[in-house]
């Protein structure tokens, strides 16, 4: 199983390298401009406050005058676009782990060895495990030394509790991807379905922000659990954060083991 | 003999289509068999089944008398050549090599690798389709298999190369294998098997030893005779004039072979002619 994992890191090592490349240095870009921007924020907030409260919140703009970097990054990047690089890096990791290899046949390698289908299964959600937690690490702990460079006092207690809530998303994110890979036979729609329920979720969080109607929306959607705002600022998880996320996670994966291990794979 | 495949009663519908039909067939351990069909014909399906890539709806495949469904300790004993090119273009022939034999063993892959020629250091996408066959067949022997599965092995391999693959699977059988072999080139299968299966829209509609599948297939016989030939002497049950030109005639006699040769003594022959088919011909028998 080592090997399996070994070779899966290897083999998709480099879109690891260039997503967390990218995570960190947007993360030096805001340590680097947090200084002047908190000392103009106080002319922005006045133009913010005209917005529609739901997309403050959406879009995290009610951090712009924080007195944290952790506040401040939680509009510049946690809020919107972190989430967008994760999804993205989730959704290709799962699709082409099983979709993407049954598509060009070369998981019948690792069919044809004496390794049961549970086992081939496991070894790639450990590597997508460890791929998942080396980019949260990389995308949230580097702000602790980046901010120190520039003087910016920061709260390890924050981003480690950001760290988690940020693992907790992805592995979500991937496990509904692993799900969708399971069932179907071409990378491509894994993507397209992937996207295609993150999209909705994330509608549905800003349409329940947008009507107290239908408040209930909100209850159906990943992005109203992943609350950075209240993470970045408190250090806090909610325990139904934890709940909600666990149970996806737990009910997602379970189904794509079960469906891997059964269904037929023509290769 | 032992049997090395036993597949019965296999059945593998997709929807109304019924890929497999009650599929049953034997091979005898120490043989090479081949198996024959044309394209959708349920030869790639019946393979998968025996991968246990694909489980069937109904039967129950065997392979040295253990159920190959949910059992892979047995593919220790299996070695498998896709049809399909399994192998990752961004790989190099060495790191494939590497990876399984960690998982199989090395078997005979460091002296195959050599027999074959192959350049370990290049990527799969870099290799010409012939090399990639022949990187294939090395894994297919990694681990010292005692059942090699080849869908289709001889494809893109040039002569020569295909010379050297059928040496090397009359050597495994020698040494106790037994081989699995499918293949669209009837001369190749005619050459190599010793048994043969014949499957045609999911159903296998011949099955036996290649001796015996040839012995009762069409026989061709040319004569000439020192007279002309009455066409009406050869309206025998089983028995097509193909061509009759006055003193010469040409026949396609279908099973026993007796009574066009008795035929045939009423005259004075000045030359005789009498062809087994070739397995094609046979073959095209079956799907005429």
């Amino acid at each position: 199983m080592r090997r399996i994992i070994w070779r899966e890191l290897t083999d998709r090592k480099w879109s690891l390298f260039w997503y967390s490349f990218a995570a960190i240095v947007l993360l030096w870009t805001y340590a680097a401009t947090y200084k002047s921007s908190v000392a103009s924020a106080q002319q922005l907030l006045e133009v913010v406050k005209t917005y529609p409260k739901a997309l403050i919140e959406a879009f995290g703009l009610n951090s712009l005058a924080s007195p944290s970097i952790e506040e401040y990054l939680n509009g510049k990047h946690f809020s919107f676009l972190w989430p967008i690089m994760a999804s993205l890096l989730a959704l290709s990791r799962a699709g082409s782990q099983f979709a993407g290899e049954i598509q060009d046949h070369s998981l019948g390698l690792l069919l044809a060895m004496p390794l049961s289908r549970i086992k081939i299964f496991a070894a790639k959600y450990i590597a997508g495990l460890i791929t998942i937690a080396m980019f949260t690490g990389l995308s949230t702990l580097p702000v602790i030394p980046l901010a120190n460079v520039y003087g910016i006092e920061t709260h390890p207690h924050i981003l480690v509790a950001m760290w988690i809530l940020c693992g907790l998303f992805m592995w979500t994110v991937y496990a509904v991807g692993l799900l969708v890979s399971s069932f179907v036979s071409h990378v491509g729609r894994v993507y397209a379905l992937g996207a295609g329920v993150l999209l909705a979720s994330y509608i549905a969080n800003i349409v329940a922000l947008l009507n107290d109607k239908v408040d209930w929306l909100k209850q159906i959607s990943l992005f109203h659990y992943f609350d950075t705002a209240t993470v970045l600022s408190t250090g806090n998880i909610s325990a139904q954060t934890v709940e909600v996320f666990a149970g996806v996670i737990v009910a997602a994966s379970a189904v794509a083991a079960w469906r891997f291990v059964t269904r037929d794979i023509h290769v | 003999m032992k049997a090395a495949v036993s597949i019965t009663g296999v059945t593998k519908s997709y929807g109304a289509k019924k890929a497999l039909d009650d599929v049953t067939l034997e091979v005898a351990a120490g043989q090479v068999f081949g198996f024959l069909g044309p394209n959708g014909a349920g030869k790639t399906t019946t393979i998968r089944s025996l991968m246990d890539f694909i489980r069937p709806d109904r039967g129950e495949i065997l392979v040295y008398d253990q159920n190959v469904r949910g059992n892979p300790a047995l593919k220790r004993d299996i070695g498998f050549l896709s049809a399909d090119s399994q192998l990752r273009s961004d790989w190099t022939v060495q790191t494939h090599i590497a990876y399984l034999s960690g998982i199989k063993g090395a078997g005979r892959s460091a002296e195959l690798v050599e027999l074959l020629d192959l350049d370990t250091r290049k990527k799969v996408g870099d290799l010409s389709s012939g090399n990639r066959q022949k990187l294939a067949i090395v894994l297919a022997f990694l681990g010292n298999p005692k059942l090699l599965v080849m869908d289709e092995p001889t494809r893109g391999l040039d002569p020569l190369l295909q010379n050297e693959l059928y040496r090397l699977l009359k050597e495994f059988v020698v040494g106790g294998g037994t081989v699995f072999f499918s293949s669209h080139n009837l001369a190749e299968v005619q050459e190599v098997c010793d048994s043969v299966a014949v499957i045609k829209a999911g159903k296998i509609v011949a099955a036996g030893a290649m001796q015996d599948i040839l012995k009762f297939s069409t026989h061709i016989v040319k004569a000439r005779a020192s007279r002309a030939f009455k066409s009406a002497d050869f309206k025998l049950a089983d028995v097509e004039v193909v061509a009759h030109d006055g003193s010469s005639i040409t026949l396609k006699v279908s099973g026993d072979i007796d009574a066009t040769v008795k035929a045939l003594a009423a005259y004075h022959l000045t030359n005789l002619e009498v062809a087994h088919a070739s397995l094609e011909d046979t073959f095209m028998e079956y799907y005429s």
